[in-house]
């Protein structure tokens, strides 16, 4: 563990690190986020394209599934 | 003219509440960890509109308030994962953002400078050490409760915390 040295240097680090995480959270202000949550699905294309990648894993993950059980009920 | 049920406009109006509360919070978490004000953004609507598809117990503040925690994070680490983000973290410029409006004493001290290179540098940081320290600075909450979220135990969360800040000083060393 650390010595009485490098936990004081430690903590003074922990105290920026987190000065500045608290600075950078501050750069969303309240005005900045709507007042009211929008219900419609996302629009945005990135997480649209992350959604369909999941979409397509589920639906190989399901035909697989629905393989293997028909396999097993053939078999 | 009604064009939803009644209990569905209940349950709009608990998310709503749910949302004042907690969606600057959590789009400050989101950014704080991407670096992506539009991404961040994205990932909160989302959760709200997960939260409002799913059969979480909305009137159970606590438990709907995890989920918007842990549907963040994950979307955060989804995102994290993907090399074209890895690449656009590089870019963004925390440097010139507006001035902050509820900027404690400690956060005004920090030169932009020193706080690009901080952030540059914790965002170089292990997924989990990173996570562990960002949720630790922006949520404020217990060590228990950061261990639920990251499903690790408390002691993990210590752990790992302090490994975080171990590799951050090797990090700011090795910036010339």
């Amino acid at each position: 563990m650390s010595t009485g040295h490098g936990a004081g240097a430690q903590f003074g680090l922990a105290a920026r690190a987190r000065a500045a995480v608290l600075a950078t959270a501050d750069e969303i202000r309240a005005e900045d986020v709507p007042p009211a949550p929008a219900w419609a699905p996302a629009e945005s294309p990135r997480l649209g394209a992350l959604a369909a990648l999941a979409a397509s894993a589920r639906t190989v993950l399901a035909k697989a599934v629905f393989a293997k059980a028909g396999g097993r009920a053939r078999g | 003219m009604q064009t939803q049920p009644i209990a569905q406009d209940t349950a709009d109006d608990a998310v709503t509440v749910l949302y004042r509360a907690h969606a600057l919070r959590l789009t400050r978490l989101a950014y704080v960890m991407l670096g992506d004000r539009g991404l961040a953004e994205d990932i909160v609507r989302e959760a709200f509109a997960g939260l409002r598809r799913r059969s979480v117990r909305r009137s159970d503040t606590a438990q709907a308030v995890f989920y918007l925690r842990t549907s963040v994070l994950s979307n955060c680490r989804t995102v994290l994962r993907r090399s074209s983000a890895a690449r656009a973290l590089t870019l963004v410029d925390i440097g010139e953002g507006p001035m902050s409006v509820v900027a404690a004493a400690e956060t005004a001290a920090l030169g932009s400078a020193e706080r690009r290179t901080l952030m540059s540098a914790i965002r170089r940081l292990p997924a989990r050490q990173r996570e562990a320290l960002v949720l630790r600075f922006c949520l404020d909450e217990p060590e228990a409760e950061i261990a639920r979220l990251m499903r690790i135990r408390p002691g993990t969360v210590r752990s790992t915390t302090y490994r975080a800040l171990a590799a951050l000083g090797r990090l700011l060393a090795a910036t010339p």
